[in-house]
């Protein structure tokens, strides 16, 4: 998102998901990720998912 | 539903206040009250028998009308309480178990008072009392439905937990 320089709300209107539940998938309290979120997200940074996820032990 | 639940809680809420305040009158004012304590419950052979018996027989159903009517009223709090958009609640699993407890502690206490109908009926010889304590089995089946069914909701909880933190 810095990269891009998008805001919280911008990727929030873009993506159609609202603030709270993206703030809930950027603290990481979020159990699953629907794919289609996960395909608007991309689309919206034009990146891949690889790029906003990452595994931690 | 919610009508009968409030039908239900008053109707029990005012048999216990009746047994309860013809209990305290046969006790300490006038024991002829014994021979109609409430809806022509005559225990006046009970009480001339042993008043310490009699005592503890009235307290006991006292003490059922009492938890049936504690059952509705966490009927009537469910009611009050669910939502449809969003039923698995904190709240309603905690009174869901709570009427299973109390449905389980009826069946428990009417089995016990039961029983000792049974055993004060060969000493007393009166007929009523046994037939005071009747659905003990049926309340223990009930309870262990609606034990069943709270644990069945609290995993309703857990799902729908997962469900709302699924983005």
């Amino acid at each position: 998102m810095a990269k891009r320089k998008m805001s919280l709300n911008e990727l929030s209107e873009k993506v159609d998901i609202t603030l709270s539940n993206l703030s809930i998938l950027k603290t990481g309290k979020a159990k699953a990720m629907r794919f289609s979120t996960l395909e608007a997200i991309c689309k919206a940074l034009n990146c891949q998912p690889g790029d906003i996820l990452e595994y931690l032990e | 539903m919610h009508v009968v639940a409030w039908v239900l809680f008053v109707g029990l809420c005012i048999k216990a206040g009746a047994i309860l305040v013809s209990f305290l009158v046969s006790v300490f004012v006038n024991p002829a009250g014994a021979s109609n304590l409430y809806n022509g419950l005559n225990l006046s052979a009970l009480m001339q028998y042993d008043t310490g018996h009699y005592q503890s027989v009235v307290l006991t159903v006292f003490f059922l009308t009492a938890a049936k009517a504690y059952v509705f009223y966490l009927a009537i709090k469910i009611f009050q309480k669910i939502n449809l958009i969003e039923p698995f609640s904190e709240d309603v699993g905690k009174l869901i178990n709570g009427i299973a407890y109390t449905t389980l502690s009826i069946g428990f206490l009417s089995i016990v008072g039961s029983s000792y109908a049974k055993w004060l009926n060969k000493r007393a010889g009166d007929d009523v009392i046994q037939g005071m304590f009747g659905e003990s089995a049926e309340f223990l089946l009930l309870g262990a439905v609606i034990f069943m069914i709270a644990t069945v909701f609290h995993r309703g909880i857990e799902l729908q937990k997962e469900n709302s933190l699924t983005i």
